[in-house]
């Protein structure tokens, strides 16, 4: 195959006859392949096989070490240098509770956001498919699969018959 | 918005919110060069304007979050028409509270103090303080309402890069939009990302007011400490943050021809909002007015009668006014359904929720404890002035918001759409 | 000054001017209502309305020998008052003066506190209840005692601690809002009927409380309790939220709104005036009574320096320095025989706005008033509660 293909650019008319071709591609043993729509499709992880979590664990775990690291920093702020404070106790659990809980949030926001952005391999301003001109429509009305040539059963002759099989109204090549 | 020019009517608001601004710039500037003593306060009321403010801005931002984050995580479709504005509009005026408390400061140029940052003098926080816990959770709120703005504008941006006609547009986008290409994987992780925020997004909504409240319930100033403070906040954000979503949903259903997206059952639902949370209020005045008379204190009695009939007293009245009397309109569907109806029992709201906090900051310190302290201050000039100026600001970031960025959110409108369709061809 | 009969009788406000008329000649002046003034005669300030007195003097007041008789008779009958329109803005530091019930100032009679002598301290705790630890103060406890007995409401401590202090001179204008800088004042406090009132002087400095309200709601920590029982105030690191001041119940602490002392402000104090052991502060920062910290330290200093333990009275505040009446008693807690700790032995001590647990180390002997019954009036008086 040429190697300066990315690979097919499959476009289907809505959401169900892509949610059908992603289930029935890897089926076929398929396994580099993405679908793309303008807004979440029901059953398109499942069907692609998306099954991680590293989002939400990340944040959990980003909340967890903040708000431990809050409450650490705050215990080691009133050792370290301790006041009379009103007479108060040296270590004032309940006033430590309110920014351990603020910092907690902002762990799991952080980790949620950057995790999620990370993963997502942004910024990534070029890829090969922003130079189709027909996949402006993803972020549109256009529900698109593209099947990768680096996977190791591309064909483009025979997945060319199994998109249209599976209701695809254009078939594109990407070049790299 | 691309390549449409704004309606005329955006031009003479965006004119008329600059000149407020350059007030609030004025006042600043004067504040900053000569003294908090610019504001209308004294020894013992030593807290006014710039306070009641911040609580004022930090109330209306909740009500954004909870429309896009609560309201997602209950699964009210009606939401996505207006979550993207109801964001947008938090985010400013977090913005905003976050602005006030460093106008209040008598030494503005040391608040990095609060800072928790490690110094020679090894000096940290002073971590049971209020303000401390205040300084974090507006900054946390801060941070989590840019992310959560920033993750639901994502695909939109993306959306306006792809159809950017000219390569300045696409760029400023697409720089915006970090490369989103709207892949299974990206919405994959989108999702989790916007679930784990809508999460958090609860305890936020219900905390932040809450632990700005306790700058007041913490202290021992009678009318200031009580303990419903934090729940009573945070009815009181939630009333008035609603009104605001309401007022900005008129004004772009009337601005943008957007009636089709935002119906009058949206209005409906904000007013039905806004009587749930009102009568939080109700209910939280007259807890007040119990505990102040259960707990046998002249002290607390006298704060009560002073609000009464005291020289504050026409500041309680119109609080009792606007929350209790006029607000009940929010039980009449016709009301709540039209347009000049709602938009005037929004701006009750407003006006009703700035008069509470100002009745509760002004009236406790001004009669408390010791007689021989007993004064009355006068708000000035300047108080007024950054007041009106502060409004202007947040009326110019919408506005600039609503120009760049879709003011309805169109990744939302196009799931909601798409669900209700499944739901339809299942039935069907 | 006029009563408050005159003042209704003739349909006046605080501060409306009116015209004074004797023997042919005339003032205007402000008026200032106050309880027990005679209904039918009007005090008169003589020393004021000057013209050429610089900025202490100049237009301060009218000028009171214009209705002074030929023969220098500091008294005269047969005059008329007529109010005028207009209404000058009045600068006072108190509004209130009635005590609404509370029980700051306590005072009785002989007879009362023979028949009650626990009447200072109805609600004496022995070991009063906290949340909090209790702290050690083992070297000093710096303590006050004010005698509400001997207290004559002369202002002088006000005076010396202005002095000593390097407190600002705000001015009738900033006075007026309620801005006024005294670390110690005097509160003057009317009982009984408008007529003919009791007046009761308190002077009210911090309190230094041992678990001050103020302490844990500064952000910065620039207000804490020292090892010697002092709650400091450290002006570098205040950034001005006015939070302590919030929550002081006695509202001891004061702000500077403006920047008083610099330089060019109109009313600033000559450079050479100022007490060089005392900061100055500038805008934006909280101040409040420090137990003169200066004097202690450099007592302690001293006594350090020549290897002996202070004694009681070598150290002494600038308002218990000045006090004709010998009111005010400081020293150390810790010293059994000091004359403070033998004040606060007595039964008369009392601590203001003991309820709420702040644990002032100012407290009071209440007031015991013993009038002759010659002059009193024919029934009997009301002791003030």
């Amino acid at each position: 195959m040429d190697e300066r293909l990315h690979g097919l650019l499959a476009r289907f008319p809505d959401a169900d006859r892509l949610l059908a071709a992603s289930r029935d591609l890897p089926r076929r043993g398929l396994t580099r392949l993405d679908a793309y729509s303008p807004h979440p499709v029901e059953g398109l992880d499942q069907a692609l096989g998306l099954s991680e979590r590293r989002v939400p664990v990340t944040a959990l775990v980003c909340a967890v070490v903040a708000g431990a690291g809050a409450l650490a920093l705050q215990v080691y702020a009133s050792l370290d240098y301790p006041f009379n404070v009103g007479g108060r106790p040296v270590l004032s659990w309940p006033a430590y509770s309110i920014v351990t809980f603020a910092m907690t949030m902002v762990g799991a926001t952080l980790g949620a956001m950057l995790s999620m952005l990370w993963l997502n391999g942004f910024p990534r301003p070029y890829h090969p498919l922003f130079n189709v001109a027909e996949f402006d429509a993803a972020s549109r009305d256009g529900y698109f699969l593209c099947l990768e040539a680096s996977d190791p059963l591309f064909d483009a002759e025979r997945l060319r018959e199994h998109l249209l099989q599976n209701g695809a109204v254009s078939i594109q090549e990407v070049p790299a | 918005m691309l390549g449409t020019r704004p309606p005329r009517a955006w031009w003479l608001a965006l004119g008329l919110a600059t000149l407020l601004s350059l007030l609030f710039l004025v006042g600043v500037v004067y504040v900053l060069s000569v003294g908090v003593g610019a504001f209308g306060l004294n020894i013992p009321v030593a807290w006014g304007f710039p306070i009641i403010n911040t609580i004022w801005w930090i109330g209306i931002a909740h009500a954004g979050t909870l429309i896009s984050a609560v309201l997602w995580l209950t699964r009210q479709d009606w939401r996505a028409s207006i979550s993207r504005s109801a964001e947008a509009m938090a985010m400013f005026a977090i913005v905003l509270a976050g602005s006030y408390p460093l106008l209040h400061l008598g030494r503005p140029q040391f608040a990095y103090f609060l800072l928790p940052y490690p110094n020679l003098m090894d000096l940290w926080p002073q971590w049971r303080s209020p303000l401390v816990w205040d300084f974090f959770a507006i900054a946390s709120y801060l941070l989590f309402t840019a992310s959560f703005l920033f993750l639901s504008l994502l695909p939109d941006l993306a959306s306006l890069r792809d159809r950017a006609r000219h390569r300045a547009v696409q760029l400023f986008y697409g720089v915006l939009a970090l490369g989103w290409r709207n892949s299974a994987r990206h919405w994959h992780r989108y999702q989790q990302a916007h679930r784990v925020l809508a999460v958090i997004a609860v305890p936020i909504v219900v905390s932040v007011t809450g632990t700005i409240s306790l700058d007041l319930a913490v202290s021992i100033v009678p009318g200031f400490h009580f303990t419903i403070f934090p729940p009573y906040f945070v009815a009181g954000a939630l009333y008035s943050g609603f009104a605001t979503v309401a007022i900005i949903a008129i004004v772009l259903r009337a601005l943008f021809g957007f009636r089709d997206l935002i119906t009058r059952a949206h209005l409906n639902r904000l007013g039905i909002m806004m009587l749930c949370f009102v009568l939080v209020v109700d209910y939280a005045y007259l807890q007040e007015v119990f505990t102040a008379f259960y707990t046998g204190e002249d002290f607390y009695r006298s704060v009560y009668y002073d609000r009464w009939t005291g020289p504050y007293a026409p500041f309680y009245w119109g609080m009792i006014l606007c929350n209790v009397v006029l607000a009940q309109g929010l039980w009449f569907r016709r009301l709540r359904e039209s347009v000049p109806g709602l938009l005037c029992l929004a701006v009750i709201a407003e006006i009703g929720m700035w008069l509470e906090r100002f009745q509760i900051v002004i009236t406790s310190t001004h009669k408390d404890y010791m007689p021989s302290a007993w004064d009355t201050v006068t708000p000035s000039a300047w108080d007024w002035l950054t007041y009106a100026g502060s409004i202007g600001v947040f009326v110019v970031l919408l506005l600039l918001f609503i120009k760049l960025m879709p003011a309805i959110s169109m990744h939302d409108m196009r799931e909601m759409l798409h669900r209700r369709q499944q739901r339809e061809a299942d039935h069907g | 000054m006029i009563s408050p009969a005159l003042a209704a009788r003739e349909g006046l406000s605080e501060g409306q001017r009116v015209r004074l008329t004797l023997a042919g000649r005339s003032l205007d002046t402000p008026v200032w209502i106050q309880p027990g003034q005679p209904a039918r005669a009007i005090p008169l300030f003589l020393g004021q309305g000057r013209r050429d007195a610089g900025r202490v003097g100049n237009g301060v007041g009218v000028n009171a020998y214009r209705l002074m008789p030929d023969h220098g008779a500091f008294a005269a009958g047969g005059g008329t008052l007529g109010g005028l329109g207009d209404r000058a803005a009045l600068a006072s530091t108190q509004q209130h003066h009635n005590m609404a019930g509370r029980d700051l100032l306590r005072e009785t009679d002989l007879a009362h506190f023979q028949e009650e002598p626990g009447f200072a301290q109805p609600d004496r705790v022995e070991e009063p209840i906290s949340l909090y630890p209790e702290w050690d103060y083992p070297d000093h406890a710096w303590g006050m005692s004010i005698d509400l007995n001997s207290c004559i409401g002369c202002n002088a401590c006000i005076t010396a601690c202005q002095a000593e202090n390097n407190i600002p001179i705000v001015g009738p204008e900033e006075v007026r809002r309620g801005r006024e800088m005294h670390w110690i004042r005097v509160d003057r406090y009317y009982a009984g009927p408008l007529d003919d009132p009791s007046m009761h002087f308190q002077p009210v400095p911090c309190m230094h409380c041992e678990k001050a309200p103020c302490e844990y709601v500064c952000p910065v920590e620039a207000t804490q309790h020292s090892s010697e029982g002092l709650n400091e105030m450290i002006y570098n690191r205040c950034v001005g939220t006015r939070y302590c001041s919030q929550n002081c119940p006695y509202k001891v602490r004061r702000f500077n709104w403006y920047h008083y002392t610099e330089a060019t402000a109109e009313l600033a104090t000559p450079a050479a005036a100022h007490n060089p052991d005392v900061t100055v502060r500038s805008r934006g920062v909280m101040e409040k009574c420090t137990y003169c910290v200066q004097r202690i330290n450099q007592a302690e200093t001293d006594a350090r320096n020549e290897d002996r333990p202070l004694e009681d009275g070598e150290l002494r505040t600038a308002c218990q320095q000045v006090c004709p009446s010998e009111a005010i008693e400081f020293g150390d807690l810790n010293d059994r025989h000091s004359a403070v700790s033998r004040a606060k032995a007595s039964p008369l001590n009392y601590a203001m706005l003991e309820e709420l647990n702040t644990r002032p180390r100012t407290t009071y002997l209440a007031g015991v008033r013993n009038p002759n019954p010659a002059i009193q009036a024919p029934e009997a008086r009301e002791a003030p509660a």
